[in-house]
């Protein structure tokens, strides 16, 4: 397991974004990130190569 | 019933087209309703009487000179969540930042209103850039919920949900990307109708996330649902996610409901509270009754698909509002700015992985439940109707906390694209609305709509008003 991001992670991006985002905050949303990216790697539903956006538009006629 | 303004959408426009009402009897009647109510819900932002008188009388004239279109809207007063532009007229989109930002076009959809000759009474309160569950707005004020002021009017469209269960006009559009039609058609005890993504224009109205917004209309009714959806739905070549929506026939009420398979969504219907838990299992008696025959179903992946829907939604919330953000970020309420602060730092990758499982996971619900019903029946809000006090957010993390619980049972259904319409079917022990959705497959709002209709009929929950 990569290890997770965590606070000055997400305060990089945001100053390459323009962005200050405090320590604190920051630190939150690199929690909620793990925890998030945790379920949606755990989950049964995952993409394959072929799978597109487009393919949305195309369930929906 | 001698008040006009407590007549249905379908009620007003038959006596327009009957002539036994003028358009400027209704505008007036609902002057009067907005007098009492404007106060103690909150509801306008922009009440624009003049207009209003001076699109009246263009109704009536038209209509005493044989020139009034078809189509169910002529000369009813309406009025449409702040965020659809009108050519030279303000609108806020519920921000500090719009306060005074004239738009340069007029939306579609406020195009087609006025081509089938409805009269547009002004703009309503939203939650800041639509970006809000409960109705809360620091900066124009909460609107408020008729049936109790104390109580969330629910969001983002909340304008739209508080003036029509006020009967403060007789229809409002409203925009939903995560819930934000249904939740205050449910929490204010009215009809909303999210339909298909791609289904109604949204040219010219203020983006939220645009793989997930839709434009859809709040009403008394399903059937004046019906007449609004009607006269908004369908290709506009200034959208290009509009180029597969169908022509939109209201439907005719149906006579009871033998034959409808309504799949009840278990695991949703029981997440409920028990608070709400008997009006929903009395609206499931209710369809019943009409004859509809009820299977259980289960969404495939439901919390992937809330998951996916959430990451879409902040990444596209954020990349609309990054260069607001750094330039001017005490434009934004501190909560929404934190929240949205998430979005930004969200990996472009889990973006795109959500967009790429959008198709297999649309296909797999169409495949597992819709092959099994023609509706599928949950709760709208798996709670009752919270106070604002006990909504009010200050941090991203009160911001997860309360708008999370909310969107649970709506989000779903933005993320897969499917139309879902919200009815009210009766109240909680605190006396405020409690709805339940009726989602289908792409494009069946015709259906969903009919269902919607039958029951209405037969529980009769949309004649109760508040205050009387």
């Amino acid at each position: 397991m990569a290890e997770l991001p965590d606070g000055g992670t997400v305060m990089s991006i945001g100053a390459v974004l323009g962005v200050a985002i405090p320590q604190g905050r920051a630190e939150a949303i690199a929690r909620d990130l793990a925890v998030l990216a945790g379920r949606l790697a755990a989950s049964s539903v995952q993409p394959v190569v072929e799978d597109e956006p487009a393919d949305a538009l195309r369930a929906l006629r | 019933m001698s008040d006009p303004a407590l007549w249905t959408l379908a009620e007003a426009a038959a006596a327009v087209a009957a002539r036994r009402i003028s358009s400027r009897e209704l505008v007036r009647a609902c002057l009067a309703r907005i007098a009492m109510w404007q106060m103690e819900t909150n509801a306008f932002i922009d009440l624009r009487e003049e207009q209003a008188w001076r699109m009246a009388e263009a109704a009536d004239a038209a209509l005493e000179g044989g020139r009034a279109p078809g189509g169910g809207l002529h000369g009813v007063p309406l009025a449409h969540k702040d965020m659809f532009y009108r050519a030279g007229e303000v609108s806020t989109c519920g921000s500090r930042l719009r306060r005074a930002w004239r738009a340069g076009e007029t939306a579609t959809v406020l195009s087609r209103l006025d081509g089938a000759g409805a009269v547009d009474l002004g703009t309503l309160n939203m939650a800041e850039w639509a970006g809000g569950a409960t109705g809360h707005n620091m900066w124009f004020a909460d609107a408020r919920n008729p049936w109790d002021a104390r109580y969330a009017s629910g969001g983002s469209s909340s304008g739209s949900g508080a003036a029509v269960a006020a009967r403060m006009v007789f229809g409002a559009l409203g925009s939903d990307t995560g819930g934000s039609i249904r939740l205050p058609a449910s929490m204010c005890g009215v009809a909303g109708l999210k339909p298909t993504y791609g289904a109604v224009s949204r040219h010219a109205v203020m983006p939220r996330a645009w793989s997930l917004d839709v434009v859809g209309p709040l009403a008394r009714t399903a059937a004046d649902c019906a007449l609004l959806f009607a006269a908004i739905a369908g290709p506009d070549a200034l959208d290009p996610t509009t180029a597969d929506a169908p022509v939109f026939v209201p439907p005719v009420r149906p006579d009871g409901l033998r034959g409808t398979v309504i799949g009840v969504e278990r695991g949703m219907l029981d997440s409920a509270d028990a608070a709400v838990r008997p009006v929903l299992d009395e609206a499931l008696g209710v369809l019943r009754g009409l004859g509809a025959t009820l299977v259980d179903v289960a969404i495939p992946d439901l919390e992937a698909i809330f998951d996916h829907g959430g990451v879409i939604s902040a990444c596209e919330a954020a990349a609309i509002h990054a260069q607001a953000m750094r330039e001017t970020p005490e434009g934004f309420a501190p909560d929404l700015y934190q929240r949205m602060l998430g979005g930004l730092a969200t990996p472009a990758v889990m973006y795109i992985q959500a967009l790429r499982l959008r198709g297999r996971l649309i296909t797999a619900v169409r495949r597992e439940v819709f092959g099994r019903c023609s509706a599928l029946f949950c709760p709208t809000v798996a709670m009752k109707v919270p106070t604002r006090e006990a909504t009010r957010t200050r941090t991203a993390e009160d911001v997860g906390r309360v708008h999370g619980k909310l969107v649970r049972l709506t989000r779903p259904f933005n993320m897969l694209g499917l139309p879902a319409l919200s009815l009210p079917c009766g109240f909680d022990g605190d006396g405020l609305p409690v709805g339940f959705q009726l989602a289908g497959p792409p494009h069946a709002e015709a259906g969903l709509l009919a269902v919607g209709m039958a029951y209405e009929q037969e529980a009769g929950w949309y004649r109760r008003i508040p205050g009387g």
